[in-house]
């Protein structure tokens, strides 16, 4: 009965916390921005972009860019 | 000790349901003054019971031409609304087409009659999917999208619209909203309900990513809505 609660309690607190959002960017800019990123050698061979390699080169992106992969990084760690 | 778990319990509630969720209660309740709703259809109809081979026999399936909407719009004034409109009328008939039929069943990735990020299942399953519209949180196959749509404005972002996995809400940002013609509103709705459904995609850009179930299929219906407009 205990353990039953238990189990209960922990359900309940997974779905609390497993919420997964979903966001949509502009597709036209983030096309433009990978663009960039992959003149920039930032993209890996699974397709990423690579966060670090983008703070590195951070002066090399247009403006446009630079604001767009800020923006995409806070939403991806909040 | 049963007490400490009963208070554990009702903070565990607590997180859960946040502000936006309360509000959602609310607008269902009708206790909310300041949110005016519309339902474009009633009520969902009996279970969809959808086989395979309905899905790929010469005929199209009944649930192609009967595929329906229950969206809820929140907040939203006349000419949003009538966009809004339009788009599910233009979704409701790309989805009643054979087009429509065969370029899902027949997309390819890589040469392979595939989706990328298909979760394990066929073109043809991923078509009964939409039919079936059983969304995650309310897994009826009601052969209707159910979603609830919320207009909000941020011009300073480069985001269009947004949803949870815990709610049946989706956010679509006015910048693009008031610019996107009905197909594309149609394409960017059928994307999100596509995640609804259980789709999901890559979080960033990637040139495959264009062939996940969301971004392939809400393509299509933008694409193919065009003759509607």
């Amino acid at each position: 009965m205990k353990n039953l609660f238990l189990l209960f309690l922990l359900s309940c607190f997974t779905v609390a916390f497993a919420q997964v959002s979903h966001v949509e960017f502009d597709e036209n800019l983030e096309r433009e921005c990978y663009a960039e990123a992959l003149k920039l050698e930032c993209i890996d061979n699974k397709e990423s972009v690579i966060d670090e390699c983008l703070e590195k080169k951070k002066n090399s992106f247009s403006s446009n860019c630079r604001n767009f992969h800020d923006e995409r990084k806070s939403r991806k760690t909040h | 000790m049963y007490k400490s778990f009963y208070l554990l319990f009702f903070l565990s509630v607590l997180v859960s349901c946040d502000k936006k969720d309360k509000e959602k209660i609310l607008d269902e309740l009708s206790l909310s003054d300041n949110s005016s709703t519309k339902t474009i259809s009633q009520d969902p109809s009996s279970p969809v019971d959808l086989s395979l081979d309905d899905i790929t026999n010469t005929a199209l399936p009944n649930e192609a031409y009967t595929f329906d909407s229950n969206l809820i719009f929140i907040d939203t004034t006349s000419s949003q609304q009538g966009k809004f409109d339009s788009a599910v009328e233009l979704i409701k008939k790309v989805v009643g087409t054979e087009e429509f039929r065969s370029a899902v069943l027949n997309h390819s990735y890589n040469g392979v009659k595939t989706f990328v990020d298909n979760g394990g299942l066929s073109n043809a399953q991923i078509y009964e999917r939409i039919l079936e519209a059983a969304e995650r949180l309310f897994p009826l196959k009601n052969n209707a999208m159910d979603m609830e749509v919320q207009l909000y404005t941020n011009l300073s972002t480069n985001v269009v619209g947004y949803t949870n996995t815990g709610t049946k809400r989706i956010y679509v940002n006015t910048k693009y909203f008031n610019v996107y013609a009905a197909n594309s509103v149609a394409a960017n709705l059928f994307h999100e309900w596509l995640h609804k459904v259980g789709f999901g995609h890559a979080y960033t850009y990637s040139p495959s990513r264009d062939y996940s179930v969301p971004y392939a299929i809400g393509r299509m219906i933008g694409k193919m809505g065009v003759k509607y407009l």
